[in-house]
């Protein structure tokens, strides 16, 4: 379905493509969007930049009809849109490739390209001829010589996401999003991909690009946006800003008072990780976590950090590295570790984490059923004494012990996660993500539960993408960088732009020749 | 997504009200639905109430109600199990084998091995090889059914040992021995999937595996342990009826799958997993015995059981779906 | 089932067999069984090879046949119906009756048959789409009641016999090839076609393999739902109505096991039971296997109760041996 004359007419005016003015979006309290004003013109790359939470996701979501605003205006192709649905996004040539691919692995290359658009043949059957011929047409114009008629499980990832984007020609999209297209490819594919990005480019189409490789905003785009918090920050053309600036814009915010004080004394160590190697995740990654010591880990998507947090309990098969703890040797799986002292709280609550319709009791007490036990049998009436315990810990309005976990709040849940392992005096705990969807007020508790635990010599590693997080809680920061350990910043030298730099592998900027200081004040708000 | 999102928004109320009635009726249907059918049941067909009746709704009760219990705790690991009906059958071959008393500790030996072996089997493919649950346990029904017939070459003959026809037409205190060992394994399966470790796990291993392996349950084991303990029952099912029947049944279980199903559905247990007990499962295996029995007290013809099994299974299911589907609105 | 983020691997451009070996490794594998088996019978019995003993196993895998098309498209699109053994009771036990006890024309009551079939189908599709509902229960329910109304027609007994003619069309043929066969080959062909050439198959195989997916691209993920199980409907009225042409009676046991059995071959025949996956060509080749094995344990004067040994095993063998890659 051809976006057709409404972007013709729009590109002949000289109209933006896509235009947001004072867009809000969110969710249950939480302020995703706020008065986010956006400008995407024809023929260009427009990158957008920053952190986890900036609100990213959310404004991909919103232009493709996913999510409607709460407040402001899209305006596509010069229309301007109150209820933008998905099927209307496409109609108006809005195409998405997501991280997630939308691909149909058992079906042919042709078939997903051109699903639910098939050509036509004889008697009402699809063309598989024609339909193959079209595709490669597509599949042609980004210059790329998959065989249409492979099944797309068959491809690597990079080729799958070329199928991806030639969906979007499919549809004839002038307008498309890319959210971190970069994240899966390497090297000579991401070659591939810009050059295919640039012909698209080139052919008057809209590109928003998102990236977390400032290299490659540098590189590709012609202008960048930067989000923080929900809120735009600034706009510039990508030749009037350098990597510093950037990373300025994108990061630095006062600290909120989120954090309790803190009291540094490590002791011995208490996890020691040795050239931990997973194909194609990990490579040759070293650290170690002395006794009352919280270290981050930190690094952007993909870098391999939920990767480290699963390897250490035995999650991810470990094809080189030695992993101990107090010098012995840790055991393959999570009931062995949790034993032996070793816990993990995984990154999605909701899959991994909780049992979703049983009670926070029942949650509680999944790992240490035995302690429960009374000649034998489980005692509830211990079940819920150990309940109230371990949740009046976690502070205020501790829910009733028989609730059904997921009525909670985000921020409950996660306590009650966390209560479920602490409640083995662990000697290590390792933390992913721990207050992703979380609201303030059950961070500041688990902030402090955290600092809690350290008192009593715990070691905490501790993975997040919240740099405020990171830099408020830990001792310690190690950067990783697309499965490498670049970097390991102690606390006086740790700043959310030199973690972001070494996460983003950017080479501290030069000075260009010729060019003062002043000049690279940027012209641009 | 979205829409739902705001029709929740501005229809919170009503969209919670809906959602704690589907949650009543998904809890309370069968003891309800029961209670009515025993009321009609009193004024319809008061004859359904005579000593003889009753003894023989509490024994047909008793031998759906024992393999109930099993089908529940395979259900409850988010699978099924198809071969129980072959298992009661195949307890009918061994008991023919069976002498006298002496011999009764073999053959009890001999039952417990086989469930073990079909148990074990089941539990295998599905948690090591991976194979849906139905196509496993239908696979084993075909091979125990197979073997059983190969053994025996289709005879029916051959009556049970006595002291098994006793324990089958026994009484004590009144209950039919049938009935009293019913009811102590209810009481003994509601313990142990209530108050047990083991217990614990299978609810958790089948409401959501991967948190349970997370949280050091040995879910694969535990998968496995569910599938043996059904055979089991089964096992323990066909054992009573050769005693109560007396002879060696060819028909004996023929229903048991899908009746088996059927109850622990329409009591409750969700056929996606983790949800559901015991009790409403047996709720659902009495209910299912009334019915059926209070079709025929009535005088109507018989296919009306079977009509009235299936719409109650489709009723039972459909609540079951409303009730998620307003749980993924919710959240 | 959208794909998750994943290193890239290095690949090396493959020649062309390699891909499709591993692509239709199931199928393959299925039909070298039936190749073997028919060369090894033959060579070994020549009552065997005689065509019409051939001709029979053709003819035996028919009602099978019928059923496991049905149930593969439903499979497809991510379903399961327990629900067809009942269909063909139910459909072959009424045409019966109504044929001896109405004037209705035999033509008609053929149509009406295949109709109601149909109608059972669209019930189950609307139930399962509309509510959200377990596939396996519902179509259980169905079972069911179904079962409960054939009892009602047949009164448990055998039904009266059948017009002739009725039973001619079992009997027809074409040379030696019985006119059941050659139709029952042009079925498997058009329901090939449709699955591969047509926008509706491809759909199905959309909506089996991810229903969101297939939603964004804008197709009715319930309309395809239920379009399966009135197929399924439809075929299963069909094997019914050849199964009382078979047996010029009906009765009241008639069609039993047919779900388990449909399900069994499509999932030896390559069908991932999760859907999105498989294809006829493997379920033909699981109901030739099936009829070739029993045709020659017959042969072997097999005990009846050994073949159904025999049968368990090689499905365990099937299911446990070599298995298509699961879903997660």
């Amino acid at each position: 379905m051809p976006a057709g004359d409404a972007t013709a007419a729009a590109v002949r005016s000289g109209e933006p493509l896509l235009r947001l003015a004072g867009v809000s979006k969110a969710f249950g309290g939480v302020q995703a969007l706020s008065d986010i004003s956006f400008e995407l013109a024809e023929g260009e790359i427009h990158a957008l930049a920053g952190e986890n939470g900036a609100g990213k996701s959310t404004f991909v979501k919103v232009i493709a009809g996913v999510y409607p605003p709460d407040g402001g205006t899209v305006i596509v192709n010069g229309e301007e849109h109150a209820r933008l649905t998905p099927k209307l996004a496409r109609q108006a040539g809005i195409a998405v490739v997501h991280q997630e691919f939308n691909l149909l692995p058992e079906l042919s290359v042709a078939e997903n390209i051109l699903l639910g658009a098939l050509p036509r043949g004889r008697w009402n059957t699809v063309s598989p001829r024609r339909t193959e011929r079209i595709a490669a047409e597509l599949l042609k114009r980004l210059d790329s010589t998959i065989d249409p008629r492979r099944l797309v499980r068959e491809l690597t990832v990079a080729e799958q996401q070329l199928v991806e984007i030639a969906k979007a020609l499919a549809v004839d999209a002038r307008i498309i999003l890319l959210d971190e297209p970069s994240t899966v490819l390497s090297g000579d594919e991401l070659d591939v991909l810009h050059a295919v990005l640039r012909r698209l480019r080139d052919d008057g189409r809209g590109l928003i690009y998102i990236s977390h490789r400032l290299n490659e905003v540098f590189a590709l785009a012609d202008r960048v946006t930067v989000f923080k918090d929900g809120r735009h920050v600034s706009t510039c053309d990508t030749r009037e800003l350098d990597h510093d600036e950037l990373i300025r814009r994108m990061v630095g915010r006062p600290l909120v008072e989120l954090f309790p004080q803190r009291h540094p004394s490590p002791g011995q160590p208490a996890l020691e990780v040795d050239n931990l190697s997973i194909p194609g995740k990990l490579f040759d990654v070293s650290f170690s976590l002395r006794q009352g010591e919280i270290v981050g880990l930190a690094g952007l998507g993909g870098s391999g950090r939920t990767t480290i947090a699963r390897a250490v309990v035995g999650l991810e098969r470990v094809a080189a590295g030695r992993i101990r703890l107090d010098g012995a040797a840790v055991p393959r799986s999570p009931a062995g570790c949790a034993r032996a002292g070793l816990v993990m709280v995984p990154e999605d609550r909701k899959a991994h984490g909780i049992l979703a319709e049983h009670s926070v009791a029942f949650n509680l007490s999944l790992p240490i059923l035995q302690r429960l036990r009374r000649h034998h049998f489980l005692s509830p009436r211990a079940e819920k004494g150990l309940a109230q315990r371990l949740i009046e810990e976690f502070g205020s309005r501790p829910p009733a012990p028989a609730t059904e976990i997921q009525r909670l709040s985000g921020g409950n849940q996660q306590k009650v996660v966390l209560a479920r392992w602490l409640s083995q005096a662990p000697k290590v705990v390792v933390l992913d993500e721990p207050t992703r969807g979380v609201d303030v007020g059950a961070k500041a508790e688990i902030y402090a539960l955290v600092e809690r635990l350290r008192e009593t010599g715990v070691s905490v590693l501790l993975a997040s993408s919240e740099l405020p997080e990171i830099l408020g809680t830990c001792d310690r920061v190690l950067v990783l960088h697309e499965g490498r350990l670049v970097a390991d910043l102690d606390r006086a030298t740790a700043t959310e732009e030199a973690i972001m730099r070494a996460a983003t592998n950017s080479v501290p900027a030069t000075v260009p020749a010729g060019a003062s200081k002043d000049a690279r004040e940027s012209t641009c708000p | 997504m979205t829409t739902t999102q705001q029709q929740l928004g501005a229809t919170g109320a009503v969209s919670r009200r809906g959602r704690a009635g589907i949650e009543w009726l998904s809890r309370y249907a069968a003891g309800t639905t029961l209670v009515v059918v025993l009321c009609a049941a009193a004024v319809v067909t008061p004859s359904f109430y005579s000593p003889g009746n009753l003894r023989t709704v509490a024994l047909q009760a008793a031998a759906l109600g024992v393999v109930v219990l099993g089908q529940t705790v395979a259900l409850l690991v988010r699978g099924l199990d198809m071969s129980v009906s072959a298992v009661v059958a195949f307890s009918g071959v061994l008991v023919v084998s069976a002498g006298g008393p002496g011999m009764a500790v073999w053959l009890l030996l001999l039952a417990g091995g086989v469930a073990a072996v079909v148990g074990l089997a089941n539990g295998l493919l599905i948690t090591w090889r991976k194979v849906p649950p139905f196509v496993a346990t239908f696979a084993m029904l075909i091979v125990v059914g197979g073997a059983r017939l190969a053994y025996t070459h289709g005879q029916t003959s051959g009556s049970a040992p006595g002291w098994l026809r006793q324990l089958g037409s026994g009484s004590l205190l009144g209950l039919p021995l049938p009935v009293l060992i019913w009811v102590v394994l209810l009481i003994v399966f509601w313990l142990a999937l209530a108050r047990t470790r083991w217990g614990r796990w299978i609810y958790a291993a089948g409401a959501n595996p991967e948190a349970a392996r997370h949280s050091g349950v040995p879910v694969g084991p535990v998968v496995v342990s569910a599938y043996v303990v059904c055979a089991f029952c089964a096992m323990i099912a066909g054992l009573v009826l050769s005693g109560y029947l007396g002879y060696v049944d060819a028909n004996l279980g023929v229903n048991a799958n899908l009746n088996s199903i059927t109850a622990a559905i329409i009591g409750g247990v969700a056929f996606s997993g983790g949800r559901g007990g015991v009790l409403g499962a047996t709720l659902g295996a009495i209910l299912l015995t009334v019915l059926v029995n209070v079709v025929v007290v009535a005088g109507l013809p018989v296919y009306w059981q079977i009509i009235a099994i299936g719409i109650v299974l489709i009723l039972a299911v459909a609540i079951q779906g409303l009730r998620d589907r307003k749980i993924a609105q919710g959240s | 089932m959208s794909l998750t983020l994943e290193r890239p691997r290095v690949r090396e451009p493959r020649i062309d067999t390699a891909p499709a070996l591993r692509r239709h490794g199931a199928v393959l594998f299925i039909y070298s069984l039936v190749v073997i088996l028919l060369v090894v019978a033959s060579a070994f019995s020549s009552d065997f090879r005689q065509p019409s003993n051939l001709i029979d196993i053709l003819r035996q895998s028919i009602v099978l046949g019928l059923v496991t098309i049905g149930q593969t498209y439903v499979l497809l699109a991510g379903g399961i119906d327990m629900s067809v053994g009942m269909t063909s009771r139910v459909v072959a036990l009424g045409t019966a009756v109504a044929m001896s006890q109405t004037l209705i024309h035999p033509y008609v009551l053929i149509g009406l048959g295949l109709a109601a079939g149909g109608l059972v189908g669209f019930i189950n599709g609307r139930l399962i789409t509309r509510l959200g509902a377990a596939p396996f229960i519902v179509t259980l329910g169905m079972m069911g009641v179904l079962a409960g109304i054939a009892l009602a027609i047949s009164g448990g007994g055998p039904t009266d016999a059948v017009p002739d003619f009725f039973l001619a069309a079992y009997d027809a043929s074409v040379g030696i090839v019985p006119t059941a066969v050659l139709v029952m080959a042009f079925i498997w062909l058009v329901a090939w076609l449709v699955l591969s050439r047509t926008r509706f198959g491809r759909n199905v195989y959309a909506v089996g393999g991810s229903p969101a997916v297939a939603r964004l691209a804008a197709i009715n993920v319930r309309r395809t739902q239920t379009s399966t199980y009135v197929i399924a409907g439809v075929l299963s009225a069909a094997a019914g109505l050849f199964l009382l042409a078979r047996s010029g009676v009906g009765d009241p046991s008639m069609g039993g096991n047919l779900e388990f059995q449909s399900i069994v071959a499509a999932a030896i025949g390559g069908i991932s039971l999760y859907g999105g996956r498989g294809s006829l060509v493997g379920s033909l080749g699981a109901v030739l296997l099936v009829s070739l094995s029993s045709n020659v344990m017959n042969m072997l004067d097999v005990s009846a109760y050994y073949q159904d040994l025999a049968l368990g095993v090689i499905v365990l063998l099937g299911v446990a041996v070599y298995r298509p890659r699961r879903a997660t």
